[in-house]
């Protein structure tokens, strides 16, 4: 077997002793985490490359942390979310406004008692609003949209990415999405 | 969108070369496997100390409040609710919610800590606290832990001893705690109490069961009449004071003959034609005062 076609969690046992079989994994997360980071508000490409190269860094440093009941994928996410949070701390930013070319997505799982159809469809024609709205929801919140619409990730993968409870998952989520609807309902009037 | 906008999904070489060249030039290494695992045991063994720290202190603390007093409240509260706040050992339970709360951050560092609810894990760790410092408790540690406390640090550790001593002594109600100096006294004996006062105790009003605890050395506390300005007391009731054997069936049991000893002491005739007459009649009038049911 070729070793591109290993799993991440036999590429990183490989590249525990030898360092170019890390490049595989860089390959592989670059542009996910990238896409991440810009969701979270990393927007100037050399902010992302900076952040990005922290990560792959930080993450090469701590392989033999990585524990294998754990997706890779899961453990380089949650490194990537510290890394942004620190990266925005370091440099006293807000994050940026969000890329939402999935916002669709967002929208149709807000639940209808939260978004009635109307809204949502002045919402669909209007992307700058649910731009603004992402811009202005807490950091917390748009970590677990972000994770959950746009990375499509597992309520146990969001709380071992967050590390916080996954009861906690459901409830910021819903706290998220109420927030996003309040925020697009108050821009649409 | 911005003219900065990357091209999602794609891999950019840069990226990948510009790391791998700074992990060459740098020669960074992955750090070693047992440093992580040192960690981990590291954060396992804080939690486990955090626990065995909280549960010698629920122990100590029971210890404590097991020997506050309880059989005598009545003597310094009117109800047990107030007795229980004055008697809570509060340092020991500051202790114990700082091990919960520090046991509680050490769990969310240690593997999957992090994916219970804190409120769960500290209820968790109160709970094995409390279990273990019962057993502790059953084993006798509290009583150990607080005897070596109070010889290790006797200028900042005040031993269970030393606080129902300060939870009885309030001579403005005819209550004193401390240590008997001297016996070979007529009509009485000294005594010095919590705070370094010396008094002369006339023992005409104690009965027999007082009187045996009244010798050199013994730490004993008493209801008596008290002259502040002279500095001389009657003493009514003797009682020792000490660690005993604290489960509640025994502080029941004391009380209980507290009580008996006290309606004993109020029945008996007062003896005519003694210079002791007054300090009979006083020390009635004191006990009733004191504990009106037991009229």
């Amino acid at each position: 077997m070729r070793v591109h076609d290993d799993s991440d969690e036999a590429v990183v046992l490989r590249a525990r002793v030898d360092g170019e079989a890390f490049g595989i994994l860089i390959e592989r997360y670059e542009a996910p985490l990238r896409r991440y980071i810009q969701r979270l508000g990393v927007r100037n490409i050399d902010d992302q490359d900076d952040v990005l190269q922290n990560i792959f860094i930080k993450t090469y440093r701590y392989l033999n942390s990585f524990d294998t009941s754990l997706k890779f994928s899961t453990w380089i996410y949650r490194i990537a979310h510290n890394e942004t949070m620190s990266w925005f701390r370091k440099r006293k930013v807000r994050p940026e406004g969000h890329l939402v070319a999935e916002s669709e997505d967002v929208l149709s799982l807000l639940p209808d008692d939260i978004m009635d159809a109307s809204a949502a469809t002045n919402a669909r024609l209007e992307r700058t609003v649910i731009e603004a709205a992402l811009e202005e929801l807490d950091q917390k919140y748009r970590a677990v949209i972000t994770l959950r619409f746009f990375e499509h990730k597992e309520y146990d993968e969001i709380s071992d990415i967050l590390e916080i409870p996954i009861g906690s998952v459901g409830t910021l989520l819903h706290r998220a999405k109420k927030r996003l609807a309040d925020l697009i309902s108050k821009k649409l009037v | 969108m911005t003219t900065d906008q990357p091209q999602p999904n794609k891999f950019s070489p840069r990226l990948k070369d510009s790391v791998i060249t700074r992990i060459t030039n740098n020669e960074v290494k992955p750090y070693s496997y047992w440093r992580f695992r040192c960690i981990r045991c590291a954060f396992i063994t804080l939690v486990a100390v955090s626990m065995i720290v909280g549960s010698v202190a629920v122990a100590v603390g029971l210890f404590t409040i097991l020997n506050a007093g309880w059989e005598y409240y009545e003597m310094m509260h009117s109800n047990s609710l107030t007795f229980a706040v004055a008697a809570l050992p509060y340092v020991w339970i500051l202790l114990i919610l700082a091990t919960v709360v520090v046991g509680s951050a050490f769990v969310r560092r240690t593997g999957r800590g992090y994916r219970y609810a804190p409120v769960k894990v500290a209820l968790i760790l109160v709970a094995l606290s409390v279990g273990g410092g019962i057993g502790l408790h059953i084993a006798s540690v509290g009583d150990v832990v607080d005897r070596q406390l109070s010889v290790w640090f006797p200028s900042y550790y005040r031993s269970s001893v030393m606080h129902q001593t300060r939870l009885w002594h309030d001579p403005a109600q005819g209550r004193l705690a401390g240590i008997v100096i001297d016996t070979a006294l007529e009509n009485g004996f000294t005594f010095r109490d919590v705070e370094n006062s010396e008094w002369y105790i006339f023992d005409q009003g104690l009965r027999h069961y007082d009187s045996e605890h009244i010798t050199k050395g013994q730490m004993v506390r008493m209801v008596a009449v008290i002259d502040t300005e002279s500095r001389s007391a009657a003493g009514c009731i003797v009682v020792p004071i000490g660690v005993q054997q604290s489960s509640m069936t025994a502080i029941y049991e004391r009380r209980d003959q507290f009580k008996k000893r006290i309606k004993e002491a109020m029945r008996m005739p007062i003896p005519m034609a003694t210079s002791s007459l007054t300090q009979y009649q006083a020390c009635h009038a004191l006990l009733k005062s004191l504990l009106p049911e037991a009229k």
